[in-house]
């Protein structure tokens, strides 16, 4: 189990964050509208987070603050997290049903779940159900699947039954 | 008498009555599982009440937060773990009294202690929302903008371990806020030329990403503990002992009143939520109790106590949010991305064009609490039961895909998924390194009016920012912001020293 110096180490972040953020507070456009300009708001905030950062930082450098710990446990969420941003990748590529089926017996797996029938029947029910809930029920318009769209051999009037 | 006007609609409307009683078993189940709270499933099911009307998609929301905060004391009691943060003072007698044999006494205590102080609540709301109302009127944009300021002193400097972490939450959430175009100049801000990004960061895909799919994240390294019920006894108790006598209950009638009146005043200003309430309610208590030394050991006024005072906070909380836009705490400011959904202006002048609405939510608000009471009242046990059989292995998967699906369907667009990814993994972090996600969510929330406010002000001045302390209650609401500050400060400092001096002492 790895420790890092929290304050210190959060601190910088901030205080880079927050000057990146001054910094681009400067191109936001100039107009300024009966006396004050749309880029003073995020300038008094970025600069304030600066500070906040920079107070951060002394409080890591004067002594040993607030440690962070490395847990075996951080690759799980880097690989739930993973998952995450595959899963919403392939709903945009191959639609939301496939996706589904192959995200929800990964989150199981992930979580500890081991059962081949237990996995099997997420993969089937979690999209259906899902689907049945927000695209038929609530009728919300699914999400577009750009590598399904416009395949001739996909499409309902090709197959022998509609020609 | 708008009240019973609204209760009488409510009343013969069995559809809303269904979301109502459907609300009240969601929170309370929700709230009864350690480490769900009931604004994760109130982020979580927003999404599905735009398709609801509004006083229904009000309703059920508001009464999910009701009755969550109550389902957390079944957690506490049973399991020894708090189901929220606001019922870890709960525990502290709960679980004693558990391990004798009488959980279901504690739960049924907690049970009439968290109506009383929600109606309690509810009741001062009622009187004095139109009077606040009318105040909230005559205020100019430097007041108002002098009342988001110490929205968000208290809101960052308050609740957490740490001032700095707690104001730099608050900071980010407004600098969040900040992307996309500018409200009067349609200027680019921050968006990094996304088109997505003109609109801004959405509220929803946000508070999902923060508070479930954060928390999801956080609850991997527990998956393999599963919940305890640590009861020696279990839930097959002596029914005899677990009856609850008026005699029993007449000590924690003064508790209760007491807590109610703390939880009521905590709960009407922002930021400071139920677990301050809670705390602050069991401490006095304490304080005043003439059986101090039972306290801790299973004391039925140490149930009382923080139970009717986490529940006080409930109605109360909504007087920032209707009257001033201000969200107290994380539900609150859930509710205004619902009410502005529904096309619905908060503010003073909420009570000019919807106070039919606010009523009837009222309204939806008090049967809420009789239907979780009388739940509670006869099923605690039981639901603690179900609550123990849940696999966590199983619920905080199906949580995560749903959190995806939810976040598309608030406004059918990918980017707002991706969005909600980010902000969980951010939330995450949050939560790790001690910052507060609370903090930043009202903040994001308040950010776009307190803007609003500023940029109004020194329009409106010849003086630039001393228009703040040129008008007497505008300077009045900014004094109280750096008195907040100073007394935090000395407050931890004394906390400090006297661990320090502990330590010194024990070594």
């Amino acid at each position: 189990m790895k420790r890092l110096n929290g304050d210190l180490l959060t601190g910088s972040t901030v205080l880079l964050f927050g000057a990146a953020a001054f910094g681009m507070s400067f191109t936001i456009g100039n107009v300024t509208w009966g006396g004050e300009s749309s880029r003073l708001f995020p300038m008094i905030v970025s600069f304030a987070l600066m500070c906040f950062g920079a107070r951060l930082v002394l409080t890591g450098v004067r002594g040993p603050a607030s440690p962070i710990e490395l847990s075996p446990e951080i690759w799980r969420v880097i690989g739930l997290a993973l998952l995450g941003i595959l899963y919403v990748a392939a709903i945009g590529r191959i639609g939301y049903i496939i996706s589904t089926g192959v995200a929800a017996p990964v989150a199981l797996w992930i979580f500890g779940v081991r059962s081949r029938v237990g996995l099997a029947v997420a993969a089937l029910l979690c999209p259906l159900i899902y689907h049945l809930v927000f695209f038929v029920a609530l009728n919300v318009y699914p999400p577009y699947a750009s590598w399904l769209t416009n395949v001739p051999w996909l499409d309902s009037q090709n197959l022998p039954w509609n020609s | 008498m708008d009240i019973f006007h609204s209760l009488a609609t409510v009343l013969s409307s069995p559809a809303l009555l269904a979301w109502i009683v459907a609300a009240a078993m969601i929170g309370m189940t929700v709230g009864a599982i350690p480490g769900l709270t009931a604004s994760a499933a109130i982020a979580m099911l927003s999404p599905m009440t735009f398709y609801m009307d509004p006083l229904s998609a009000l309703a059920f929301l508001y009464v999910i937060g009701k009755s969550g905060r109550y389902g957390g004391s079944v957690a506490a009691i049973l399991f020894n773990t708090p189901g929220t943060a606001a019922s870890a003072a709960t525990q502290i007698d709960g679980y004693p009294l558990a391990q004798k044999g009488m959980a279901s006494k504690a739960m049924k205590v907690a049970t009439v202690s968290s109506v009383i102080g929600d109606f309690t609540g509810d009741l001062l709301l009622l009187l004095a929302v139109g009077w606040l109302a009318a105040i909230a009127l005559k205020l100019g944009p430097p007041e108002l903008f002098s009342v988001y300021f110490v929205a968000f002193i208290v809101i960052g400097s308050v609740i957490g371990k740490s001032i700095v972490k707690g104001l730099i939450s608050a900071l980010l959430g407004v600098l969040v806020r900040m992307i996309g175009l500018d409200p009067i100049t349609l200027d680019n801000r921050f968006t990094f030329g996304m088109f997505e990004l003109n609109g801004g960061v959405s509220l929803i895909s946000l508070m999902i990403g923060i508070f479930v799919l954060g928390e999801v994240f956080a609850q991997l390294s527990n998956v393999n503990r599963p919940i305890q019920n640590n009861s020696p006894s279990g839930l097959n108790e002596n029914r005899a002992l677990n009856r609850l006598t008026w005699q029993e209950y007449k000590p924690c009638f003064p508790h209760v009143f007491r807590s109610s009146a703390i939880g009521a005043t905590i709960g009407a200003l922002p930021g400071l939520g139920s677990a301050v309430a809670a705390f602050v309610a069991y401490s006095e208590g304490k304080r005043r109790a003439k059986n101090p030394d039972e306290w801790g050991k299973g004391a039925l006024e140490g149930i009382a106590a923080p139970e009717a005072a986490n529940n006080a906070v409930s109605g109360p909380s909504m007087a920032p949010l209707l009257i001033l836009g201000i969200p107290g705490t994380t539900i609150g400011a859930i509710l205004i991305s619902v009410f502005l959904v529904h096309g619905i202006q908060i503010g003073p002048t909420l009570f000019l064009t919807s106070i039919e609405l606010v009523y009837n939510l009222f309204a939806a608000g008090l049967i809420g609490i009789v239907c979780y009471g009388l739940i509670g009242f006869f099923g605690a046990a039981r639901l603690g039961q179900i609550v123990q059989k849940i696999p966590t292995r199983i619920l905080y998967p199906l949580i995560f895909l749903t959190a995806f699906v939810s976040a598309y369907a608030a406004n059918g667009s990918l980017f707002d998924v991706w969005v909600m990814l980010i902000a969980g993994v951010f939330g995450w972090l949050m939560r790790k390194l001690d910052f507060n996600p609370a903090a930043f969510i009202i903040s994001f929330v308040l950010a776009g009016g307190a803007e609003e406010a500023f940029r109004q002000s020194l329009r409106l001045s010849d003086a630039g920012v001393f228009i703040f302390i040129e008008r007497p209650i505008s300077a009045l609401f900014l004094l109280v912001g750096a008195m907040v500050v100073i007394v935090r400060v000395r407050t931890m400092r004394r906390d400090a020293t006297s661990l320090k001096s502990d330590r010194l002492s024990d070594a």
